[in-house]
């Protein structure tokens, strides 16, 4: 009895002085894992942060660098612009200089961010600023078709006045020039109507600015713009038309065969 | 000439040779450029059945509109091969119409790169 008592003891106070030395071990390990755990998410955390910043970096730099593009492409056409008024051209060039600069420096700022909500801020104006940009170019882009049009309704008219003294050579030859003359009433009427129709929308356009957040002003720009484009096209079939009218005074003069002898003054003739 | 001559001889006792020579070629020259200028504006002309010859311009009263080949519609002139010169000129700027359209669509239809994430 005494030596099984004996024996029991020992073999608990082992277990004992082995459990002893475990636990703290093992409550060290299982410490050891919990830390462990935190040193992941920590680390989980930064890299998930990390891919986010990179994402958001990306996708601002693309829609930055498109509007600079786009701001630029508009730019060239309004440096080769011949007839629309050199104040529209000054203004138009001031907003799309200054937009220019704008998404310039905050595509360096962008660049350098380290903090999220800083990041974060940053990227919110590109769409905040959004609609300037969504202002500036389609008034640029009238502006430059305004531009052509009234380019093509002076060569026309130029065109006109030599079909006029044609069609007076003609007439004073004893030619029937009826037809001849009304073609050329439709293409004089067409012409003006086209310089009509695209300074009204230059008007229309050019003095608008951001909305600004307004929503009722945004309403109201993208209905100048868009009257402003309805007008750009009258203008543009007006001068399709009036070219058909010139084709059929060229052709009806070459059949009427009266011959012309070196250049004359055709005002003299009208 | 004979009479410009003429009076070259009467004046030649005041005149040396030399500057005689060089009146003759003067006038020789200014002649010859008439010649010249009288061809070569006759040169456009269409030979057709009815003739009708028009004034010399004084000027060329219409604003003048530059071109490709660097002329303009207003002084081209108005024979039948300019007046197909200037439609062709307009039929060239009036083609670009379908892209400036495009251009001012593309403007009003545009949508931003989406931010968020």
């Amino acid at each position: 009895m005494t030596k099984t008592t004996l024996k029991i003891a020992t073999a608990l106070a082992a277990t004992g002085m082995i459990l002893a030395t475990a636990i703290p071990a093992f409550g060290s390990a299982l410490g050891g894992n919990v830390n462990l755990g935190l040193n992941v998410n920590v680390k989980a955390s930064t890299t998930v942060d990390a891919k986010v910043t990179s994402k958001m970096k990306e996708r601002a730099d693309k829609e930055i660098a498109r509007r600079i593009a786009r701001l630029n492409q508009v730019l060239a056409k309004i440096q080769g612009m011949a007839r629309v008024s050199d104040t529209v051209k000054a203004n138009l060039k001031t907003s799309i200089d200054l937009q220019v600069a704008a998404l310039t420096n905050l595509k360096v700022k962008i660049a350098a961010d380290t903090d999220i909500e800083m990041l974060k801020a940053d990227v919110k104006s590109i769409t905040g600023s959004y609609r300037i940009f969504a202002l500036v170019i389609p008034q640029g882009e009238i502006i430059a078709a305004a531009d052509r049009v009234n380019t093509v309704a002076q060569m026309t008219s130029d065109l006109g006045v030599k079909l006029q003294a044609r069609i007076t050579l003609a007439s004073t030859a004893g030619k029937d020039v009826a037809a001849l003359n009304a073609a050329l009433v439709d293409l004089n009427a067409k012409v003006a109507d086209a310089r009509t129709q695209s300074t009204a929308a230059v008007n229309a356009i050019a003095n608008l600015t951001p909305d600004n957040g307004d929503k009722a002003k945004m309403a109201a720009n993208e209905a100048s713009l868009k009257d402003a484009r309805g007008k750009i096209k009258i203008a543009q079939e007006d001068l399709v038309k009036a070219r058909q009218d010139a084709k059929v005074i060229v052709k009806g003069l070459k059949e009427l065969k009266i011959e012309v002898k070196g250049n004359f003054n055709y005002s003299s003739l009208i | 000439l004979g009479q410009i001559y003429g009076n070259l001889q009467v004046t030649k006792h005041i005149m040396s040779s030399g500057t005689k020579t060089i009146l003759i070629l003067i006038i020789i020259l200014l002649i010859g450029g008439a010649i010249w200028y009288s061809i070569s504006n006759g040169a456009g002309t269409n030979s057709t059945a009815t003739s009708t010859t028009l004034i010399n311009p004084a000027n060329n009263s219409a604003s003048s509109t530059s071109t490709a080949d660097g002329t303009s519609v207003s002084a081209r002139g108005s024979s039948d091969a300019s007046l197909d010169a200037d439609a062709a000129d307009i039929d060239a700027r009036i083609k670009a119409f379908s892209t400036d359209g495009a251009a001012i669509d593309d403007g009003l239809n545009d949508k931003p790169v989406s931010q968020t994430q």
